[in-house]
């Protein structure tokens, strides 16, 4: 039985300090990403509020994305993001909107 | 009192803006409504008369904006263009009012009346937020309406100003200085290149039909819809060398391109709009869909909530209608005895009891059972939930090449109606995408194939595990249909797809009336399939079956009597002809006949049987259909099992084929590969599982 423990236990704490460090990472890798050049991707972003600068893919998509309110400068605020082949939720003028992963990787943002 | 008057009035607004819901409180009628975006994927119309007016609806599907891409939008933008309606209602859900009006600064350049309403108004109040219809009326000098949908309330106003706007509608001098309030501001650099292509379109006499004004600025916009309009024009040349000059021009000006500025400004117009009107009255109360999207859309308890979901709706549907479902087979069974007992014995009689009341009976016994699916069903529509659904599963849909938006089609055949699913996959963006969702949608397991699976699971299984068994067979239809896309992914539909963009409605509590309508109008479908379309397979059966007479031989018991008759009619001979094809996978010819009945609507399976069963039995201990099954020699659970699988898999009834065949285009090779391909794939999955079963003796008496 305690032998079982100990084992649950170690893959416990090997998993939450990959979790840890993973999101640490990310979080750390966006903001400096921010810094440097002023502009980050959206499927790396960090739940928060930043503003949309452009959109980097085919004409329909844009147009689509367009009229769902992605205009520059439009606020956008990201509410969870499942990180990579997950999906991005986000709010834009008041509704709710959900993003594949490969969308907003080509969506760029800058700060508030 | 004048004469009548006819009004054409077409609803438009954002998807899931509740266009459907005002449409049915305007006409009295009961259209299918959701809290997901694309339930309406085809127009459709319904009339009133008001005050000596005949004001015909038109309710389209929702769009973002007049330039389009999706099947379905295609249809509202071809409607306003070309068949002008003498009034627009653009439905605005107030809750995201800026977005909304997008919408609107462009159908306000089409000159038509247009009225505004502001839907789900009592939203807004629970947001903390008040918008001052007055203001925004006196603003835009249009008629605004504040109504909420789902309560009733302000669609006598809307009726008044509907009539109202159309006696204005007929001077077209004054609409246009009416709306021009309403009209965005382009700032004076694209107003000039605005002009100078209007003066080139009123050159020719097949542009000037459409108004100039939309036309010249969707063109800047780069609208393929209004590129295809030009094309057909006499200065073709002429225009698209001014198109060119304009664009040019805009993006040396602004530094961006035309249709960026042009949206630009519309969402400026807009925002200005709501800063005037929207006030703030109080705290903004606690979200609740925040909440439950925190839970619900989880990355790691997304789909294990989604998979509880599912497994309660089958708990519920069938632990509540198992009860009822016995009590109608009690009935069917007193009934047709009783029937027996007052037509005299003979041809009449045989074929009412064992034709009519064998097949219908058959069929009808599941009503409780649709029912209780329906309202199950019905409450994860209406609450919002269906639109998370399909964003949760985008992730596992994606890796087998279907999209996200996939899921709303193939469930919504899930328990309803394959045909209404081929229709939804008009919200499918690519094509590629929208064909391998419609190959795939037939497999789920409809409401018409739910008789055919729960009289069998009901026969061999023990109540306690019939939900599972159940669940498990909606499990392998999901698992069927997912390899098929994969496999057409791989093979003959090769290609990306589409991104995945979708608005998330916000949770609401759905009303018992909106539920009990819903449950009630597809189960009434249901009801009236039976009593149409079944009766006449029944009776056809029936003929089959009773025809022609065997030679009446006085040494054989009833049963042996009755099982001759079978040989000898006309079913029982097409049987032995196509029977050595289905004995590898354990049926017989009657089993066979059901199946080719089957073909012309699912539910037909169900009443072929009861039909066979109840002339190939004696009328003494009539037993209802499900005993009658569990009792037989020629039937086992493997055999069962088997039945269901080609069930599941073959050929989709033909009114599911007819749509189709239209919504593919017209296509016969797809149709080809529907049909056939269905049917010999179910021939060969049958196959594997009956010689396994056969091999290892699972379930075999």
């Amino acid at each position: 039985m305690e032998v079982i423990k100990r084992i649950a236990k170690s893959i416990y704490d090997y998993w939450r300090k990959r979790w840890i460090k993973a999101h640490f990472q990310r979080f750390k890798a966006f903001n400096r990403c921010l810094q440097h050049n002023s502009m980050a991707k959206l499927s790396s972003a960090v739940p928060g509020s930043y503003r949309f600068v452009v959109a980097y893919c085919d004409e329909k998509l844009g147009r689509r994305l367009l009229e769902m309110g992605f205009v520059p400068g439009e606020e956008i605020t990201v509410i969870t993001n499942t990180g990579a082949k997950g999906s991005i939720m986000i709010k834009i003028k008041e509704s709710k909107i959900a993003l594949s992963n490969k969308i907003a990787d080509n969506i760029l943002l800058k700060r508030k | 009192m004048e004469e009548d008057k006819n009004i054409k009035v077409a609803l438009i607004g954002n998807p899931n803006s509740g266009k459907s819901t005002i449409f049915n409180e305007l006409t009295d009628s009961n259209q299918c409504v959701g809290n997901y975006p694309g339930v309406t994927v085809e127009k459709k119309e319904g009339s009133k008369k008001y005050e000596g007016y005949n004001i015909s609806f038109i309710d389209l599907p929702g769009i973002y904006s007049l330039s389009t891409y999706s099947d379905d939008e295609v249809v509202t933008r071809d409607f306003l263009l070309k068949e002008e309606p003498d009034v627009i209602v653009d439905i605005i859900d107030a809750a995201s009012l800026e977005r909304n009006l997008y919408l609107f600064t462009q159908v306000v350049e089409l000159d038509i009346p247009i009225i505004i309403v502001l839907n789900m108004a009592d939203i807004v109040e629970y947001n903390g937020q008040k918008i001052d219809e007055k203001k925004l009326s006196k603003l835009l000098g249009i008629s605004v309406v504040v109504t909420i949908g789902n309560k009733k309330k302000g669609i006598g106003e809307l009726l008044d100003c509907i009539i109202e706007n159309y006696c204005i509608g007929k001077d077209v001098g004054k609409v246009f200085e009416m709306s021009q309030n309403a009209k965005v501001d382009y700032g004076d650099d694209i107003k000039t290149e605005v002009d100078k292509l209007k003066v080139l379109i009123a050159k020719d006499s097949l542009l000037s039909k459409f108004p100039k004004n939309w036309l010249s600025i969707a063109l800047l916009d780069n609208d393929s819809s209004a590129l295809n309009l030009i094309s057909k024009a006499n200065n073709v040349q002429e225009i698209l060398a001014q198109f060119k000059k304009s664009k040019n021009h805009i993006k040396e000006h602004f530094g961006e391109k035309a249709e960026t500025e042009i949206a630009d400004k519309r969402y400026g117009f807009a925002n200005s709009v709501v800063k005037t009107v929207v006030q703030k009255t109080g705290q903004k109360k606690i979200n609740i869909t925040e909440i439950i999207d925190t839970f619900a859309l989880n990355r790691y308890m997304g789909i294990p909530i989604f998979a509880l979901a599912m497994h309660i709706i089958f708990k519920f549907t069938f632990t509540f209608s198992e009860p009822m479902t016995n009590l109608f087979s009690l009935f069917f069974k007193w009934f047709g005895s009783t029937v027996a007992g007052i037509i005299p014995p003979g041809i009449a009689q045989s074929l009412i009891v064992d034709g009519i009341i064998g097949g219908v009976g058959g069929v009808l016994v599941f009503f409780p059972l649709i029912l209780f699916m329906f309202f199950a069903i019905a409450f994860f529509e209406d609450s919002g939930y269906m639109a998370r659904a399909a964003f949760i599963m985008d992730k596992v849909m994606s890796r087998f090449g279907l999209h996200g938006k996939s899921f709303l089609p193939l469930m919504l055949s899930t328990n309803g109606c394959a045909a209404p699913g081929l229709l939804a996959t008009r919200i499918l963006d690519s094509k590629r995408d929208r064909l391998i969702t419609m190959l795939v949608v037939p497999f789920m397991i409809c409401g018409a194939k739910l008789p055919v699976f729960a009289l069998i699971i009901g026969a061999f299984f023990s109540v306690k595990y019939q939900a599972g068994v159940m669940f498990f067979m909606y499990v392998l239809s999901v698992v069927i249909a997912l390899s098929i896309a994969k496999l057409l992914n791989k093979t003959i539909l090769k290609g990306e797809t589409a991104h995945f963009v979708m608005e998330l409605p916000p949770y609401h509590m759905p009303t018992i009336k909106g539920l009990l309508l819903k449950m009630w109008e597809r189960s009434w479908m249901y009801v009236r399939k039976a009593g149409a379309i079944i009766v006449f397979i029944s009776i056809l059966i029936w003929v089959a079956f009773a025809y022609p007479k065997a030679p009446i031989d006085v040494n054989l018991n009833q049963n042996e009597q009755a099982a001759l008759q079978v040989e000898c009619s006309f079913a029982g001979r097409v049987g032995k002809v196509i029977e050595p094809f289905f004995k590898p996978i354990g049926m017989d010819g009657g089993r066979a006949i059901a199946l080719i009945a089957g073909f012309v609507a699912k539910e037909a399976i169900v009443g072929a049987l009861g039909t066979i069963y109840a002339i190939g039995h004696d009328e003494e201990n009539s037993q209802s259909l499900k005993d009658r099954i569990a009792t037989d020699k020629d039937w086992s659970p493997l055999k069962g099992i088997t039945f269901l699988i080609f069930c599941l898999i073959y050929a989709p009834c033909v009114v599911s084929v007819a749509v189709f065949f239209k919504e593919t285009g017209s296509s016969y090779k797809w149709l080809a590969l529907l049909v056939v391909g269905n049917t010999v794939f179910a021939w060969l999955a049958a196959f594997i599982v009956f010689q396994i079963g056969i091999f290892l003796k699972i379930g075999v008496r």
